[in-house]
């Protein structure tokens, strides 16, 4: 036998055996009774639902609540666009003037920053600065010389003590000589 | 009395029309509702709930239309219901050694009946693999013999989506008779 010919008599053989209902005077009697029970007494639910959304049965508050509906969704979207559009173009604002400030353009007044720095507060970090390498090169540099010229200046105090005896005499002689001219 | 008298009657809330109508159509509905649940619990309490739905909703039926289709798409919508709550619930693995399904097809007893038990288990083992939508369609198509417009009207889809739920359960059928029988 092929898997059609299967098919079939399985089908047959399911369509010819019906279930039967066993107790169905019961089954009758039960519906009754529920019947019965439910028109004499409309459940406490029921009622309060009759009551608060009874007026949905009426077709045109239907259609009417449905279109408000649908109405409010649509000026809830196209808020939500207008709204995003703003916020975007006011970050994009911020942005750019923190990037003015960060930038330093020397040709901004003094209260144009002053202006700026208040708008952007929060988005400068405080304590922080902007340093090119050449910048930071050419500082280096000034200390490293700086550092010598001392290191050398003390080392000449040192060794020829001498020396500054005449600088501390050369400097009280003129002190002395500015005096007695203020005196005169 | 005719059928359209007795509902013309229960829509005048007549208890005795209404009884008539039960046990005239209570066994059509338990078949439909069994072979859909297969279980004969859940089949009684769908029942059930089905006329009791028919009583307080038969004021919106027209008389003149065809009563088993209101009757059919009640007992389905409620077997949906129950059938969603079940999937909540549990899933129900069928058992394949309990059942004799070679005795389904045998040459030598082709009259043989079959009681609840053993039709609940067959269409319980051959639509096990289907979704809700491919078993309803399959039950009222293949075992209520209903056509598809009859379909169309009590589930409420469209010809094609049948057609096609349709041939999708007769070829996963055919693949568990192929398999088990």
């Amino acid at each position: 036998m092929n898997n059609h010919d299967k098919y079939s008599k399985v089908i047959e053989a399911l369509k010819s055996n019906k279930p039967v209902l066993s107790g169905k005077e019961k089954l009758t009697d039960d519906i009754m009774r529920r019947i019965k029970v439910s028109e004499e007494k409309p459940v406490f639910q029921e009622k309060l639902g009759n009551y608060l959304f009874g007026w949905a049965d009426h077709g045109w508050i239907r259609g009417a609540m449905a279109a408000a509906a649908a109405l409010f969704i649509g000026i809830f979207i196209t808020q939500q666009i207008i709204i995003t559009n703003r916020i975007n173009n006011l970050e994009n604002q911020l942005i750019r003037t923190v990037n003015t400030i960060n930038g330093r353009k020397p040709d901004l007044g003094i209260m144009h920053k002053v202006f700026l720095n208040m708008v952007a507060r929060d988005q400068i970090k405080e304590d922080s600065i902007t340093i090119s390498t050449s910048d930071l090169e050419e500082l280096l540099n000034s200390y490293l010389e700086l550092q010598e010229n001392y290191e050398d200046l003390q080392k000449s105090f040192g060794l020829e003590p001498y020396i500054q005896d005449m600088i501390k005499r050369s400097m009280e002689d003129n002190t002395n000589d500015n005096k007695s001219k203020l005196n005169l | 009395m005719d059928t359209v008298n007795l509902i013309r009657s229960c829509i005048n809330r007549d208890e005795a029309a209404f009884r008539t109508l039960i046990d005239r159509y209570s066994d059509f509905a338990f078949s439909v509702a069994f072979r859909i649940m297969n279980d004969e619990e859940e089949s009684n309490d769908i029942v059930q709930e089905s006329f009791i739905t028919v009583w307080h909703k038969i004021g919106s039926f027209n008389p003149e239309k065809k009563f088993t289709n209101w009757l059919y798409r009640i007992v389905v919508n409620k077997c949906y219901d129950a059938l969603r709550k079940r999937k909540r619930m549990q899933l129900i693995y069928p058992d394949t050694n309990s059942w004799n399904a070679q005795g389904l097809i045998s040459e030598s007893n082709p009259e043989r009946k079959l009681d609840n038990e053993e039709i609940g288990k067959i269409i319980r083992m051959l639509t096990f693999k289907l979704s809700t939508k491919q078993k309803i369609v399959f039950i009222l198509s293949e075992l209520e013999g209903l056509s598809h417009d009859d379909i169309a009207e009590i589930t409420g889809m469209a010809k094609t989506i049948i057609k096609s739920n349709l041939n999708h359960a007769r070829r996963k059928i055919g693949e568990m008779i192929k398999k088990y029988i």
